[in-house]
């Protein structure tokens, strides 16, 4: 009988948080079934105002000869985990934008390129209750750890990513907002393998592997990204793979999320005012064909260049060559109301289309309420939903690499014999404090409100403010980062809570 | 009183599928001798948790709850069943064996009606404990049903529930299945066709084995072997299909399993 294994989420996500403790009641475990926010029940941070780590948890499935058969836990199997996690960015070359990855090195006056590396190497796990730490990683001979790994008592695999910690052994200032000498941060990624054996067998088989990523912390948990990294995978997954979406889209699967979303983002800036108000009158569904086309015709068009603009179109977010719209019209050049904004994935953007000329199922019984049943797909959407698809100028928890560039064996689960630990990661940010205090709303656009809230409400004011309100500089948020509020759903409202500044 | 058509809803089966008609399942059955006069009724229940943490709650009903008034009004075998594989974990089930449809109808109706179970359910659907439940109802003829004496035997090892698609056995398994099933190190206690449901004809087979390193040693023998693959050969000439598993569980009896 041949088994084959596979390690689910084929991308996972453990955030970052400056609560060291590695006690499961000091952690908190990302979502695992699509559409689900996870609020911890001691909060996001603890009585002393850190921040709590999310770790990511992988599971292993089996099928035998074809024929799914489920989990496959320490209860029936000696399961070996293997994790390596990495920071190389600063040994990359500098991040001017999508079509110019052949900048120069950061860092290029350091000739020794591996002390510029957080490499602490492999750690394996056998077995339930056990734990190992990315501990021995240097940058420039200066201890950076990255965080952990841990198996449950099922045998369950749980990734902790490292701590916020960024800083520059050599006192070198913060300049930019991606490329900073003589910096580190501990933000990591890297490949997640197992072999499993099962209980009476002597063959241990390799599962298809996986990657986790260790972004910085999300802090609106109940906003999702109008593009996901989800919603960006897939798109990847049809143009390289073939993948085939349903050929008539579901109301409530496909439309509904992306209306919902563009309607949710009133909770994250102050622009959108009443100017989403068409969106709530095409719900619900089939609403009549000139609301529909009202709504789609606000949509840019994937296939228009990037670089071209198309003013007041949707979504309101900046572009991922706004390097070249800089370079077109010159710096500062958005201040004058050009408008060369991000599309919807293509995927997304038919989705849209179909529905505005009548085409879709109407499946519509009322919000979709999450379920409860975690699934091998459902396990990566979970995690892949809760980031930002773009823009990726360089984005927040992975590149434009991972859409355009890296290799996959299968929707969502990247080839990791062509990838080392750390490509995910190297082209963000260093470190990434940078890159997160200057995504705030540049005039006319935003950047990734879902994930850097541009304005908020607090449980105190009916008016917005400013979500990062005193933090100043760079160097605020290095210092600062784990005072931000994080954003929770009260009643019909979102608004801040836990804010420690 | 829950009325026979509540029951039959229930059960997830229509009256007319479970009429006992000409080419039916029941009917299938081999014609000659008592167990084909006198087919059994399984009722294979499955519970599907919604999460790790409550899989205690649940094996407290079906221990606490239903096993008692289980022993109370049925005097057939069964088995309490916990997942350890399965396309849905956690997951416990329960195998009962009755004389036929009207014991089976009329048993389910009394535990609806019982009580404890009401309130018990009712705690258990509140709490959100249950993923969902799933019924099959599976026909056997007394000589495809070997039950053991006791547990004993099953204690240490595994059960694995395994259902067949399989349009060549229209008419019931060939009776060599059996012996190929032998050969390979395999005796199940239970052979039984679904009696009603999708991809008819169906075949749902309960089989012990000593450790998951037998049951992986047994179905690599199965597969090799000459009788099977030529069945399986012709099954595809002739229908356009082999015989093919489409779920397998693997479980473990639950610590309260008493045969009754």
């Amino acid at each position: 009988m041949a088994w084959t294994f596979k390690i689910f989420p084929s991308i996972g996500v453990a955030r970052i948080g400056n609560n060291r403790s590695s006690s499961p009641q000091d952690f908190y475990v990302g979502a695992e079934i699509p559409g689900t926010v996870i609020v911890p029940p001691n909060g996001y941070k603890d009585s002393s105002g850190q921040v709590r780590r999310q770790a990511a948890r992988f599971r292993i499935y089996g099928w035998e000869n074809g024929v799914f058969m489920g989990e496959i836990t320490s209860a029936v199997a000696n399961i070996t985990w293997t994790v390596e996690l990495a920071n190389t960015k600063a040994a990359f070359n500098e991040f001017h934008g999508i079509g110019h990855t052949n900048g120069p090195l950061r860092n290029a006056s350091v000739t020794d390129r591996s002390s510029l590396m957080i490499t602490p190497g492999p750690r394996t796990i056998t077995g339930p209750n056990g734990s190992a730490f990315f501990d021995t990683g240097l940058f420039q001979a200066v201890p950076v750890p990255l965080g952990e790994i841990q198996t449950d008592g099922s045998g369950h695999l749980l990734v902790l990513g490292g701590f916020g910690a960024s800083s520059s052994p050599s006192n070198a200032p913060l300049t930019t907002f991606a490329n900073n000498d003589g910096w580190h941060d501990d933000v990591s990624d890297g490949p997640v393998t197992a072999t499993v054996t099962l209980n009476g067998t002597k063959t241990p088989v390799q599962a298809s592997g996986a990657w986790v990523i260790c972004p910085p912390p999300r802090f609106a948990p109940p906003i999702f990204s109008i593009i996901t990294l989800y919603d960006a995978l897939l798109q990847t997954a049809v143009d390289r793979l073939g993948y085939q979406v349903p050929p008539t889209p579901s109301f409530t699967s496909d439309v509904y999320p992306i209306l919902q979303r563009a309607i949710r983002y009133q909770w994250v800036t102050t622009k959108i005012g009443n100017k989403h108000a068409p969106l709530l009158a095409v719900i619900p569904p089939p609403a009549t064909a000139d609301q529909r086309n009202f709504v789609f015709q606000a949509l840019r068009d994937p296939a228009i260049t990037p670089t071209v603009d198309t003013p007041h179109l949707m979504p309101a977010i900046w572009t991922d060559f706004f390097a070249d719209v800089f370079g077109i019209r010159g710096h500062g050049s958005p201040n004058t109301g050009h408008w060369a904004n991000h599309a919807l994935t293509p995927t997304q953007y038919r989705v849209m289309k179909d529905w505005a000329a009548g085409n879709f199922i109407n499946d519509w019984v009322g919000p979709p309420s999450p379920g409860t049943n975690i699934t091998p797909d459902g396990l990566t959407r979970a995690a892949l939903e809760n980031c930002s698809g773009g823009p990726f100028f360089p984005g927040i928890e992975t590149s434009f690499f991972t859409r355009d560039v890296y290799p996959y064996v299968e929707p969502f689960r990247l080839d990791g014999t062509h990838l080392e630990a750390g490509d995910l990661s190297k082209q963000q940010a260093i470190p990434w404090q940078t890159d997160f205090f200057d995504c705030v709303f540049q005039s006319p656009l935003s950047w990734w409100p879902a994930s850097h809230p541009d304005d908020v409400f607090t449980d105190t004011s009916n008016n917005y403010v400013t979500w990062d309100r005193g933090l100043n500089s760079f160097s605020d948020m290095v210092n600062f980062w784990s005072g931000l509020g994080f954003l929770v759903q009260s009643g019909d409202s979102v608004i801040e809570t836990e804010r420690t500044l | 009183m829950i009325s026979r058509r509540e029951v039959l809803s229930w059960l997830g089966v229509s009256a007319g599928a479970c009429a006992v008609s000409a080419g039916s399942p029941l009917s299938a059955a081999p014609v000659k001798g008592r167990s084909e006069r006198d087919p059994r009724v399984l009722n294979l229940e499955s519970f599907s948790v919604t999460k790790v943490e409550h899989s205690a709650r649940l094996h407290a009903y079906l221990r606490d709850t239903l096993l008692p008034r289980m022993e109370q009004i049925h005097r057939g075998p069964r088995l309490y069943l916990d997942a350890i594989v399965a396309p849905h974990t956690p997951q416990a089930a329960l195998l009962a064996v009755f004389s036929s449809f009207e014991e089976m109808l009329d048993i389910r109706a009394s535990l609806g009606s019982t009580p404890p179970i009401r309130h018990a359910r009712a705690d258990l659907d509140s709490a959100r404990v249950l993923e969902a439940v799933q019924s099959q109802v599976l026909v056997v003829s007394q000589k495809s049903l070997h039950l053991p004496a006791d547990l004993e035997s099953f204690e240490k090892g595994v059960l694995e529930v395994r259902s067949y698609d399989a349009p060549a056995w229209h008419a019931g398994p060939p009776s060599s299945v059996s012996g190929v099933f032998r050969r390979a190190g395999m005796d199940p206690i239970v052979s039984a066709a679904t009696a009603a449901g999708e991809h008819m004809p169906r075949f749902t087979y309960v089989i012990p084995f000593e450790s998951l390193a037998a049951r992986e040693q047994a179905w690599t023998a199965l597969d090799a072997d000459p009788e099977w693959m030529a069945m399986q050969r012709e099954s595809a000439n002739k229908y356009g299909a082999a015989v093919t598993a489409t779920s397998k569980s693997i479980y473990k009896l639950a610590p309260y399993c008493r045969l009754g």
